[in-house]
């Protein structure tokens, strides 16, 4: 009895002693989280309920930044071309970036060249891209224009700074470079064993029904990882549009991300972080739907 | 047991560590940022600058350091501190109590939203009376701009002013009299076929030269700009913004290089120096781009030797001497305040002003130049030029950003493509302004 006693005591010792051990390993990782987390991110969403010149001391001035932006035009707009951004994100950037994933794996002729062709751009910078398109839409010597020229000669469009045009020359700049879709979905499609296909094949599957009813429900994660990184991507989009139009002509090509940094500049810090709190608050409706709608949280397999 | 203690020891080290880097001030600040006299008597200065690197003011800065510690050697000397964001360095020091002994002010809306409401700055008024010299030298608007209502003096009022004017390749286009007595709508036709290179992207520089200088021929349109310098225009819509946008328009129509809409400073740059414009409006620091060492940016037969400068039609040069320059730190101690003294002595001395003329333009208002220096002057046509297109009949006005806000800067960016290929009317875009304008300022 006394031996068991001891035993208890001794695995109590060691159970609380691994206990504090996790503790003590844990503090470094809280300190940081608190101090480059979740003190910045409360103080952005203190200082948005005031006005603040980014120097002198936060103003408490209630919603007032809120009703300001709720109710600005160019806020509306760029909400609006958040959403479409979003949409085209989901369907064309998001499937243009499988397909591709689909036409790989099939390993035809040439892949190998089709697949270093594909990725080699995607290493280039977003920035880097987005002077390339100032050249590629160019109104004098853009290569487009100078393509369409062969055609119609007098030909003049402006794409970059036109309406409604200059929405899809900026779409342009990103839409097709989706090789982290590609990437993931590649690395599930090779996951999936040989055997699966086969007996798929035998019961007298098509290629398409194996795809539609084997392959894509077995990259879910992937897909809705791709889906989430193409949303929270357009809720802070900055490089594709400050670098090309800067948000113009008027408020055509205007994000989220350009208003708030523009509101810094202009020391309107109170203004900007209600902007910041509104995609954060954006960013996390989007990660709960995404999260919900694919089953994130449950396995594939 | 020995588990716990090495777990102990692991996780009490991380935490340190992390603690140490991230939280630590680090060195001696006093060292580091003040003035202090060392065991030999020296009283010793690590001056940060942004006038270091690849800014085109640091050859003449480094030089006159040089010249400060040579002068002075025994005495005091300084070394200086390159500071690529040196902006947001000085506002970090400052606002962590960290304020240099001397520094450069740097952003206008902090030294006026920070510096002065808080009275972080030495008045500097004893500095001056004490010197006459150099008090005769500065500009009477920059001095007012720099005397509080208090009668203190904040920071060192400006001897030089830095102004714009047009720039032309003589090579394309022959004036045929000089810009600064034409009349602009004399100055457009006179140009012909050749274009003027424009931009609407980042913040539309280009354009942003050409309003003041518009807007001073409106009629009171010189008090409206020095009366919106205290408080930013907010209103568009007035008859004079409405001829000011009209006359944009008409002349990117007539004369106005066709990649303006888009273009950034380099794009219109680029333009002058492929010869497919002639004119760009620009200060004399343009002139580090036209010597013949830099002439890989050249092309098309483009050849910096060919352009020549004047001031705008009308008599019209656009500088503002109403700037913010050397601050002293309230709390500097009598060593920090005898370098702070000896350094402003030397480089508002006469032989310093006139070397930072000849290294990076401009002119001095009321100094009487010496002999040496009109002789080095005419030496450098571009410097030359524009130095004298200015005469006491000049009309000096602001730059745009001095009566009008950064946040209609870059509204105007986004509104001008429309305004220009004629899908808004100058109504309309006087009135998107206004509004834009308004909504930024609600916030």
């Amino acid at each position: 009895m006394k031996k068991s006693n001891k035993q208890a005591n001794t695995g109590m010792k060691l159970y609380r002693s691994e206990k504090i051990g996790i503790v003590l390993f844990l503090v470094p990782c809280m300190i940081v989280f608190l101090v480059f987390y979740i003190y910045p991110i409360l103080e952005v969403i203190i200082t948005s309920f005031s006005s603040w010149d980014g120097y002198g001391t936060p103003e408490f001035n209630g919603l007032k930044n809120y009703i300001n932006l709720y109710t600005n035009s160019t806020f509306l707009m760029s909400l609006k071309n958040f959403i479409l951004w979003s949409l085209l994100g989901v369907t064309v950037h998001v499937g243009f970036g499988a397909v591709i994933a689909f036409i790989l794996y099939e390993k035809p002729f040439g892949w190998k060249f089709t697949r270093f062709a594909f990725m080699a751009p995607n290493v280039i910078s977003a920035a880097a891209w987005a002077i390339i398109y100032k050249f590629v839409f160019s109104k004098d010597y853009g290569i487009l224009n100078t393509l369409i020229r062969n055609f119609i000669p007098d030909f003049e469009v402006n794409w970059l700074f036109e309406s409604p045009y200059a929405f899809w020359a900026v779409t342009l700049t990103w839409l097709f470079y989706s090789v982290m879709t590609t990437l993931f979905i590649q690395g599930d499609l090779m996951a999936i064993s040989e055997e699966v296909h086969e007996s798929a094949m035998l019961d007298g599957a098509t290629r398409w029904q194996v795809i539609r009813k084997i392959d894509l429900p077995l990259c879910r994660i992937s897909l809705g990882t791709s889906v989430l990184m193409a949303i929270s991507s357009k809720i802070g989009m900055y490089e594709n549009v400050k670098l090309t139009t800067a948000g113009g002509p008027r408020d055509d090509t205007m994000s989220m991300a350009v208003m708030l940094t523009d509101s810094v500049t202009n020391l309107k810090y109170g203004y900007a972080n209600a902007i910041a709190v509104t995609m954060i608050i954006l960013g996390i409706a989007t990660l709960l739907i995404i999260n919900k709608l694919f089953r994130m949280n449950e396995s594939v397999y | 047991m020995k588990k716990r203690i090495i777990c102990s020891m692991l996780a009490t080290v991380m935490a340190a560590s992390c603690m140490v880097s991230g939280c630590g001030k680090g060195g001696n600040s006093k060292a580091s940022n003040r003035a202090e006299r060392n065991k030999d008597g020296v009283i010793e200065y690590t001056m940060i600058s942004g006038k270091t690197g690849e800014d085109e003011a640091a050859p003449y800065f480094a030089a006159a350091v040089d010249r400060f510690n040579e002068k002075n050697e025994g005495k005091y000397h300084i070394e200086l501190q390159g500071s690529t964001n040196y902006g947001e360095k000085m506002q970090q020091l400052i606002k962590s109590g960290n304020m240099p002994t001397i520094f450069e002010g740097d952003d206008p809306d902090f030294n006026k939203n920070y510096m002065i409401p808080k009275k972080t700055y030495y008045d500097l008024s004893d500095f001056l009376d004490s010197h006459p010299e150099i008090k005769d030298l500065c500009i009477d608007s920059s001095l007012e701009f720099v005397t509080m209502e208090d009668g203190t003096i904040c920071s060192m009022p400006n001897v030089i002013l830095n102004s714009t004017g047009v720039w032309y390749n003589a090579n394309l286009y022959s004036p045929s009299k000089p810009i600064k007595e034409m009349e602009w709508d004399e100055f457009v036709e006179d140009l012909g076929d050749n274009k003027i290179a424009l931009q609407t992207g980042d913040g539309a520089y280009q354009i942003d030269l050409l309003i003041p200088a518009l807007m001073a021929q409106e009629e009171n349109g010189v008090e409206l700009m020095s009366q919106w310098k205290d408080e930013n225009c907010t209103d568009f819509t007035t008859e004079e913004w409405k001829n000011v946008f009209s006359k944009v328009k008409e002349i990117y129509d007539e004369v106005g290089w066709s990649g303006s809409i888009g273009a950034n400073y380099p794009d219109a740059a680029n333009s002058f120096m492929s010869a497919n414009s002639s004119v760009i409006f620009n200060g004399v620091w343009i002139a580090a781009n036209l010597k013949e060492d830099t002439d890989g940016n050249w092309s098309n037969g483009f050849d910096g030797a060919d352009v020549t400068c004047d001031i705008y039609p009308g008599n019209i040069t656009v500088g503002n001497p109403d700037t913010y320059t050397w601050w002293i730190n309230p709390e500097a101690d009598e060593d920090e305040l005898e370098l702070a003294y000896a350094w402003l002595e030397h480089y508002y001395s006469q032989d310093e002003v006139e070397q930072r003329l000849l290294s990076l333009g401009g002119t001095a208002p009321k100094m009487d130049y010496s002999e040496e220096f009109l002789t080095e002057l005419e030496k450098d046509p571009f410097s030359s030029a524009l130095t004298n297109a200015i005469q006491d009949d000049t009309t000096i006005v602001p730059e745009y950003y001095y009566f009008c806000s950064n946040s209609s800067m870059e509204e105007m960016s986004r509104l001008l493509p429309s305004l220009l290929d004629g899908s808004m009317s100058v109504d309309e875009f006087c009135e998107e302004m206004t509004a834009k304008e308004k909504a930024n300022n609600e916030n």
